[in-house]
């Protein structure tokens, strides 16, 4: 009796016999990450503004985001600012056919008080766009497009990221948010059980002359209703994920900034974002060399030569925690809340011609935390210098003297 | 970065990942299944018939041409189903495993990756409760109804769309193997 009983305790204690598939064996085996189906490609998300997977009764799917930011620049005043609120709309009209819009108003929207005068503010589509998807590897795409040179112009979002400030190289040589109206071309490549490509192509309006040591390419940024040329820019993104935890992206830009059409920019960007356990690693390096010409063919032009190259990088490291003895306070809601510890290095350069205070390097650290993904209060500490003194001075070097400023936001997305 | 990484493991500080693998898929199965003979893999080949079917029932053309399910038998018979799928989320896909009756109906949902920074709440049971016993019958109306998690409204989504699959390729398999 007590034989049978131990056969059968036995039985029980060893568990079924668990056969792998070969895929699913090989991945166990080696480590990897696991995928629902071993030998398809991981699908893109909103992330890319890619093509919805879902249902037809899914029709419409409203979405946002608010950053509410504090600002102390030591030595200075400090300010509050209501950032941005941003409305999502995206709304599959059959399995093939989709609309996705970003509407943002910024400041506040409009009127907002500058300088105590009240002036137009912004509210305005960052994103608009009508998707055709004709196969994975190939979709079409028109409308208000974010302008794909390197990830954080695609990814900017303001919850998505742990801190607050943009980085100059994607602000000032890559103006982001840098949208533009045109059509294009995007999509997914599966290139094994965890590689895939990804590709945008469009044609755009393009940057037109406005373009300035300081402010770099941002005043350039193309009009929504029209083109200062009839060169239309050619932009495009791509992106290698080797793993589904790295991705690598190129990216490139040509289009003419002049009014007659023979002036160009060019633009080439590397971007790397990779994650490891609670560690995650973001670069990007955008460099951007443009013909000789001036700022011209708008009503207030200046003539002024424009800057004949332009360059800036930015590396970022985030380390995702949560000390055990606050987990322990956590109330329920914030289960999986988490700290995050931020240190980004970059710097730019809007003229490489000349030293000036358009020379510019930025040390931040921060420190973050989110009681949920989807909530983020963001701290931070900004030291920046600049090349207006005839040098640029580094972290690193003796006579560094930066000035301070501190950053708090709260960004919450919904 | 390393003697940081250490410092923080060193001082006994939980780490919080971005993508968080919770499963391994032999491990999940032997619980799904911990009484039965044999987990084994079967792979269900789509047809133009399936996929117009598929269609018909969730109103969009199946993702893929195949799908490997696990299926646990004892004695000769089919004590249930598994099936492990992707489903994107608001920024990246999410890694899910479907236990299954022999008739179709959901038994347990599991997340296996999670790799969105936000929606994890998803792993919750109170969540993954909502979708036991659903079944063939209503499919398609998984989505409707379900309580989504405040603040992670796309993996909830996602989930709903994932389950909804996973019910009717199983339902797919299970007239496969029917006829053959």
């Amino acid at each position: 009796m007590i034989l049978p009983l131990l056969a059968l305790t036995g039985a029980a204690l060893a568990g079924p016999e668990v056969v792998l598939s070969e895929e699913d064996e090989a991945a166990e085996e080696a480590g990897l990450e696991a995928s629902g189906q071993a030998d398809a490609a991981l699908l893109a998300g909103l992330w890319e503004k890619g093509f919805l997977e879902g249902r037809e009764d899914d029709k419409v799917v409203l979405g946002g985001y608010v950053e509410s930011d504090f600002t102390k620049p030591f030595g200075g005043d400090s300010y509050f600012d209501q950032h941005r609120m941003v409305l999502f709309v995206y709304a599959r009209v059959n399995d093939k056919l989709s609309f996705a819009t970003e509407i943002e108003w910024e400041h506040g929207g409009s009127p907002r008080k500058d300088d105590g005068e009240l002036v137009a503010g912004e509210s305005l589509l960052e994103f608009c766009v009508a998707d055709m998807e004709i196969t994975p590897w190939l979709n079409g795409r028109a409308g208000i497009v974010l302008v794909p040179i390197g990830t954080y112009n695609l990814r900017h979002d303001a919850p998505t990221q742990d801190l607050a400030t943009r980085p100059m190289a994607a602000t000032y040589v890559a103006p982001s948010t840098w949208f533009e109206a045109g059509a294009g071309f995007f999509g997914q490549v599966p290139l094994g059980a965890r590689q895939r490509l990804d590709y945008e192509l469009y044609f755009i309006n393009g940057l037109d002359s406005k373009l300035y040591d300081g402010l770099g390419t941002r005043a350039a940024r193309g009009s929504l209703g029209e083109d200062n040329n009839g060169n239309k820019a050619l932009v495009g993104r791509v992106s290698l994920r080797p793993l589904t935890s790295v991705e690598v992206g190129l990216s490139g830009y040509r289009g003419a900034y002049d009014p007659d059409s023979t002036r160009f920019v060019h633009m080439a960007a590397l971007d790397v974002t990779a994650r490891w356990r609670f560690l995650e690693a973001q670069g990007e390096a955008i460099a951007t060399r443009i013909d000789p010409g001036f700022d011209e063919g708008w009503a207030q032009e200046t003539r002024y030569p424009v800057p004949e190259g332009m360059w800036g990088f930015y590396g970022q490291v985030n380390a995702h925690f949560m000390p055990a003895p606050v987990a322990r306070l956590m109330p329920d809601a914030f289960a999986d809340a988490t700290f995050t510890a931020m240190v980004r290095y970059g710097e730019v350069d809007t003229d490489t011609a000349v030293v000036s205070d358009g020379d510019r390097s930025r040390l931040m650290v921060g420190l973050n935390f989110r009681p949920v993904e989807a909530f983020v209060l963001k701290n931070e500490l900004i030291a920046d210098d600049n090349g207006g003194d005839g040098t640029l001075s580094r972290p690193w070097n003796a006579g560094w003297r930066p000035s301070l400023s501190y950053v708090a936001s709260a960004a919450v997305l919904f | 970065m390393r003697g940081l990484a250490l410092l923080l493991l060193g001082l006994g500080w939980s780490s919080a990942a971005q993508a968080q693998q919770f499963w391994k898929k032999s491990e999940l199965l032997g619980e799904m299944f911990p009484a039965s003979e044999r987990i084994a893999p079967v792979k269900l080949a789509l047809d133009d018939a399936m996929a117009e079917r598929f269609q018909e029932v969730l109103g969009y053309r199946p993702p893929r041409d195949s799908y490997t399910f696990y299926v646990a038998t004892s004695g000769g018979s089919i004590d249930g189903y598994a099936l492990f799928d992707d489903q994107v989320g608001q920024h990246e896909p999410i890694t899910f495993g479907v236990q299954l009756t022999p008739e179709a109906e959901i038994v347990r949902l599991e997340v296996v990756v999670y790799r969105e920074k936000y929606g994890a709440e998803v792993r919750h049971p109170r969540f993954r409760e909502q979708f036991s016993g659903r079944g063939p019958a209503d499919a398609a109306e998984i989505g409707h109804g379900l309580k989504i998690v405040s603040g992670a409204t796309y993996s909830s989504k996602s989930m709903a769309i994932g389950v909804e699959r996973a019910i009717v390729l199983t339902d797919l398999l299970m007239d496969q193997q029917v006829g053959s």
